[in-house]
């Protein structure tokens, strides 16, 4: 399928792209914002624990975000916005994964690299370790210090994101932040 | 390690797998999905037992003395709101964490505990709470 591509010359914001897709589902406009925010969501869901699922989920985050663009209300960024739900995503997608995985207990204890490429390559690497660590975090956590360390995204943009107070926001990212530190000095993942 | 350092190693995180990943590609898929009018799916609702208990009697009450259609049968079986299609997959203690309400009637009629009548739903649920 050839993707629309918006006119030569149109620099246009997130805001007036979305406003398009709004009013008249233009294509080119919902093609603009997935090639310029494509990159960052899938950091973030790479950074979650998508792993080989990655590309997959972003697509399905992005899908979701047109099709109730209605709910977006500009508290967060457009981008930060479809992380959070490609966040969801993600999970749904864990869950039904789980139920049809028995794990045994020595396989749930075990170091997880499944959804890390660069632990594989670059074991016993302290980004590798703590790429391990983060996707251990219970999810709150974690998306708020991929958000905040790896996205750099504000606090109070995070909590409108993820539907939270900016405080609440800020003690997600201390709790993280302090497992991580334990994961990484413990030699064991959080 | 200090915080700073966790901050500096987290900017890192995912670069290699997002690189795998084409906009370009993922573009002209979402559009696919948007012009052919792909929906979104049912959305679905995660419920304690407490949840399938209020589901019951809800469909107990409509079973009775609501619009009588819909989740009834011609024999007044009840088709509980509550879609087992996994129980082969996954058991019932599993499914009943994770009920499924709103489901269309084909999804769950013919399935074994997926239609009982108000005796059976009484059993299941007294059985539930033991």
């Amino acid at each position: 399928m050839t993707v629309p591509v918006p006119e030569p010359g149109a620099q246009l914001d997130d805001e007036s792209l979305i406003a398009a897709w709004r009013a008249s589902g233009d294509e080119a406009a919902a093609a603009e914002l997935v090639r310029r925010h494509t990159q960052s969501v899938a950091r973030f869901l790479a950074g979650a624990g998508a792993g080989e699922d990655t590309e997959d989920l972003v697509q399905e985050a992005f899908f979701r975000a047109f099709r109730k663009i209605e709910t977006w209300r500009g508290g967060a960024s457009f981008r930060t916005w479809v992380m959070t739900i490609g966040a969801n995503a993600l999970k749904d997608l864990r869950r039904r994964t789980q139920r049809r995985t028995v794990l045994s207990l020595a396989e749930r204890d075990a170091p997880d690299t499944r959804h890390d490429p660069e632990g594989e390559a670059v074991a016993g690497d302290q980004a590798a370790r703590l790429a391990a660590a983060v996707v251990r975090l219970p999810p709150m956590q974690r998306d708020v210090f991929l958000l905040r360390a790896q996205q750099g995204r504000p606090y109070q943009e995070i909590a409108a994101a993820l539907d939270t107070t900016e405080g609440a926001a800020r003690v997600h990212y201390h709790h993280a932040v302090r497992r991580l530190k334990q994961a990484m000095e413990g030699g064991h993942h959080a | 390690m200090r915080e700073q350092d966790i901050e500096r190693l987290a900017g890192a995180i995912g670069a290699t797998r997002a690189r795998t990943v084409d906009p370009e590609r993922v573009a002209a898929r979402v559009v696919e999905r948007l012009a052919r009018g792909e929906r979104l799916p049912r959305r679905t609702y995660h419920l304690a037992r407490w949840g399938l208990a209020a589901a019951a009697v809800l469909t107990i009450m409509i079973a009775t003395g609501g619009p009588g259609r819909g989740a009834n049968d011609a024999s007044g079986a009840v088709a509980t709101p509550v879609v087992l299609s996994e129980l082969d997959a996954v058991g019932l203690g599993e499914a009943l964490d994770s009920l499924v309400l709103s489901a269309p009637a084909s999804e769950f009629v013919g399935w074994g505990v997926g239609a009982m009548n108000a005796d059976e739903l009484a059993t299941l649920l007294a059985a539930m709470e033991g």
